[in-house]
C-alpha cells in the first residue's frame, strides 16, 4: 500500500482541535456529578456487601451440603448386612401380643422349631413370628413403637439397637414407629425392597407381584402419618403421607379396616371387630368399645391389644387420645417400661390434653 | 443535565465539598489530595461513598477532555455523557488491572461511552459534532490569523471525507492516529476484536488518503499546512 501521507496530515490537522485544558465544571454540575457518583458507590458498596453474605452463606450451604452428602453416600452404601450386626446401643424390649387364639407361633433364631407364641414373650434379635390364616399379633416395642401383624404374615426381627430391622417375607404389617433420635433407623426389609421410616405410621405388605406395575415388585407400602423411603432396585422412592407405592398398582395394600372385614377373627379377635360392617367411623366407635369392655371385664390382654390395633387402624381417630391414655393405663401395672414410653408418647402428642398430670406423675414414679 | 439525575439531586440535600480558592481543575483536583491513586481505586471498588468527591476531582478533567474532543466542546449532551463516563469508571472499575496509567484507562471509558452515545443518536451521528468557530478559536496557534482560517477549511474538509467513508473505519482512524488510542483500546471502546480494529484502522486509514488525494485543494491546504509549520 502506498504511504498514507494525506491521512496522516488530516489526523495532524484534526489534532489541533486538542482541547488540552477544558474548562472546570459549573460548580452545579460538579456537584450534581458528585453526587451521582456517592450514590453509585453506595450501591456499589451494598451490591458488594450482598455478594459477599451471599458468598459467605454459598460457602456455608456448600460445606453443609458436602457433609450431607457424604453422611447420606455413607447412609446409602451401608449394606443391610452391616445393620444386622449387633449394635453397641441396646435395643429395645419388643414383646409379643397374640391376637386371634394364640394361633400364632415363633421360630427362634436358628432352631427351626415351632412355638405357640405366649403373651407378653419378649423377642430377641433373629425371632421369627408366623401368623396363620386366622390369627394376627402385635409387637409392642419399649421405645413406643407398635407393629401389628396380618394375618398370614412371615416376619424376622433381622436386626435391634440403634438399627431396628424387620424382614418381611410375606403377608403385611401396620407400623407405628415412634420418633427416632439421631442414630436410629427402623427398616423393613422385603424381598425385593427396602423400606425405611422417617417417622411414623405406613403398612408394608409382600403381595404377588403385577404385570406392568412397580417392575413386577411384590411390596407395597401405604403411608397413613409421616414419611418413609422405599428403596428398590437401586432407586429411592420417598412416601409421603397418603401416599402409596408402587404408585398406579390395582393391587395396593389393603386398608386396615378393609384387611379385617375380609379375614373372618376368631375369639378375642372376633370380640374385637364385631359390627364391622358399618361405616368407618362406626369402626372405630365398634372397635374402642370393645377394647374397654374387654378392659372392664378385666382382660387386659385383649383390651391391650385392642387399642394397639385401634392406634394403628385409626391414629388420627378423635378418639386416639383417649385410646392412647388407656392403653397407658393398662400397661401401668404390668409393664412399667411399655408404661413409660406410653406416658412420653402421649405427652408428646398431646402436652396439654386432659391427661398429662396423669402422665407426667406415671413418668415421675417410672423414673 | 438528565431530569433523571435532577431529580435525583433534587431528593436529598447533599453536601459537596467545594473547590479550593484560586484551585486549577487539572489531574489532581483539590479533593483528590486526599487519596492517592491506589487508595482511591480500592474505594471505589469497595464502594466507599466518602471517595466520590476525590474520584470527581481526579478524573473529571480527562473525561472531559475526551468528551469534548469526540462529540464536540458545544454538544448539547457533553455534561451528560460526561456524567455517564464517570459513573462507568464506578460501575467497570474491576476491569482496571493497571495495565494502562489509570489516565489512559479513564480515557479510554469516555470514549466508549461517547461512542456509546453517538451511535444511539439517531439526528446526528458524527465525529467532531461541534466542529464550528467556537471549537477553531481554541486551536493551538491563536496568533496567526491566517494559519487559523486555513486550519478552519483543512478540518472542515477533512470532517466531510471522513464522513464519507464506513463509520467503523473513521472511528478507529481518528481514534488512533488522532487521540493516540492504541488497538487494544480501540477494539474496547468499539466493542470489536483487536483484529477487526487493527483491519479498520488500516483500510480507514488508506481511505481517507485516497480521498483527500481525490480533492486537489486539500492536497495544497495540507502541503501548505505542513510547509508553515
Amino acid at each position: 500500500m502506498t504511504n498514507p501521507r494525506y491521512a496522516q496530515l488530516a489526523s495532524k490537522a484534526l489534532g489541533e482541535l486538542d482541547p488540552a485544558s477544558p474548562p472546570a465544571p459549573e460548580p452545579g454540575d460538579r456537584a450534581r456529578t458528585i453526587v451521582a457518583l456517592t450514590r453509585r458507590l453506595a450501591a456499589r458498596g451494598r451490591r458488594r456487601r450482598r455478594l459477599q453474605w451471599a458468598a459467605a452463606c454459598g460457602s456455608v450451604a456448600a460445606v453443609a451440603f458436602a457433609v450431607v452428602g457424604a453422611m447420606q453416600l455413607a447412609h446409602r452404601s451401608a449394606p443391610i448386612a452391616a445393620l444386622t450386626a449387633p449394635a453397641a446401643v441396646a435395643g429395645p424390649q419388643i414383646v409379643a401380643h397374640p391376637v386371634g387364639g394364640g394361633s400364632s407361633v415363633v421360630v427362634s433364631g436358628a432352631q427351626a422349631h415351632l412355638e405357640p407364641l405366649d403373651d407378653g414373650r419378649a423377642l430377641a434379635a433373629g425371632s421369627r413370628v408366623v401368623t396363620p390364616a386366622d390369627g394376627s399379633a402385635t409387637l409392642s416395642f419399649s421405645s413406643g413403637t407398635s407393629a401389628f401383624l396380618h394375618e398370614g404374615t412371615d416376619m424376622t426381627l433381622a436386626a435391634e439397637g440403634a438399627a431396628q430391622v424387620m424382614r418381611l417375607e410375606v403377608g403385611a404389617i401396620d407400623l407405628h414407629v415412634a420418633k427416632l433420635t439421631p442414630g436410629e433407623r427402623f427398616i423393613v426389609d422385603t424381598p425385593d425392597s427396602e423400606v425405611e421410616v422417617r417417622g411414623t405410621r405406613f403398612r408394608v405388605s409382600v403381595v404377588p407381584s403385577e404385570a406392568g406395575c412397580g417392575a413386577g415388585a411384590q411390596t407395597r407400602v401405604a403411608v397413613t402419618e409421616g414419611v418413609v423411603v422405599v428403596r428398590h432396585a437401586g432407586v429411592e422412592d420417598r412416601i409421603v403421607a397418603g401416599g402409596q407405592w408402587p404408585a398406579g398398582c390395582t393391587r395396593s395394600a389393603p386398608s386396615p379396616v378393609a384387611a379385617r372385614r375380609a379375614v373372618p377373627h376368631s375369639s378375642a379377635a372376633q370380640g374385637l371387630s364385631a359390627g364391622s360392617a358399618g361405616s368407618t367411623l362406626a369402626d372405630q366407635n365398634d372397635l374402642f368399645t370393645s377394647a374397654m369392655s374387654a378392659k372392664r371385664r378385666g382382660d387386659g390382654r385383649t383390651a391391650l391389644a385392642g387399642f394397639d390395633r385401634f392406634l394403628l387402624d385409626y391414629p388420627n381417630s378423635p378418639l386416639a387420645e383417649s385410646a392412647v391414655v388407656e392403653r397407658m393405663r393398662l400397661l401401668h401395672a404390668t409393664a412399667p417400661a411399655r408404661c413409660r414410653a406410653a406416658a412420653s408418647d402421649y405427652l408428646a402428642q398431646h402436652p396439654n390434653g386432659f391427661a398429662h398430670t396423669e402422665a407426667e406423675v406415671i413418668l415421675a414414679e417410672t423414673r | 443535565m438528565s431530569v433523571k439525575n435532577a431529580s435525583l439531586a433534587a431528593n436529598k440535600l447533599w453536601l459537596v465539598p467545594s473547590p479550593a480558592p484560586g484551585a486549577r481543575p487539572g489531574p489532581r483536583g483539590h479533593a483528590a489530595l486526599a487519596f492517592d491513586d491506589s487508595e482511591l481505586l480500592a474505594a471505589v471498588r469497595r464502594g466507599d461513598p466518602t471517595a466520590a468527591t476525590a474520584l470527581h476531582d481526579r478524573l473529571r478533567p480527562q473525561v472531559d477532555r475526551v468528551v469534548r474532543r469526540l462529540l464536540g466542546a458545544r454538544d448539547p449532551d457533553l455534561g451528560d455523557v460526561a456524567q455517564l463516563a464517570m459513573i462507568a469508571i464506578i460501575d467497570t472499575v474491576g476491569t482496571f488491572r493497571g495495565e494502562s496509567s489509570l489516565d489512559s484507562w479513564t480515557s479510554a471509558v469516555a470514549a466508549h461511552m461517547v461512542y456509546k452515545h453517538i451511535r444511539r443518536r439517531k439526528t446526528e451521528r458524527r465525529l467532531f459534532g461541534a466542529l464550528d468557530a467556537e471549537l477553531l478559536a481554541g486551536t493551538r496557534s491563536p496568533s496567526r490569523t491566517g494559519r487559523e482560517v486555513m486550519m478552519r477549511d483543512v478540518i472542515a474538509r477533512v470532517v466531510v471525507h471522513l464522513e464519507g467513508i464506513e463509520e467503523s473505519k473513521a472511528w478507529a482512524f481518528v481514534l488512533h492516529d488522532v487521540c493516540g488510542y492504541d488497538v487494544r483500546e480501540i477494539a474496547k471502546i468499539t466493542g470489536s476484536t483487536e483484529s477487526a480494529a487493527q483491519t479498520r484502522l488500516v483500510r480507514g486509514r488508506r481511505e481517507v488518503h485516497e480521498r483527500i488525494a481525490d480533492d486537489p485543494e486539500l492536497v495544497d491546504l495540507l502541503e501548505s499546512m505542513e510547509g508553515h509549520s
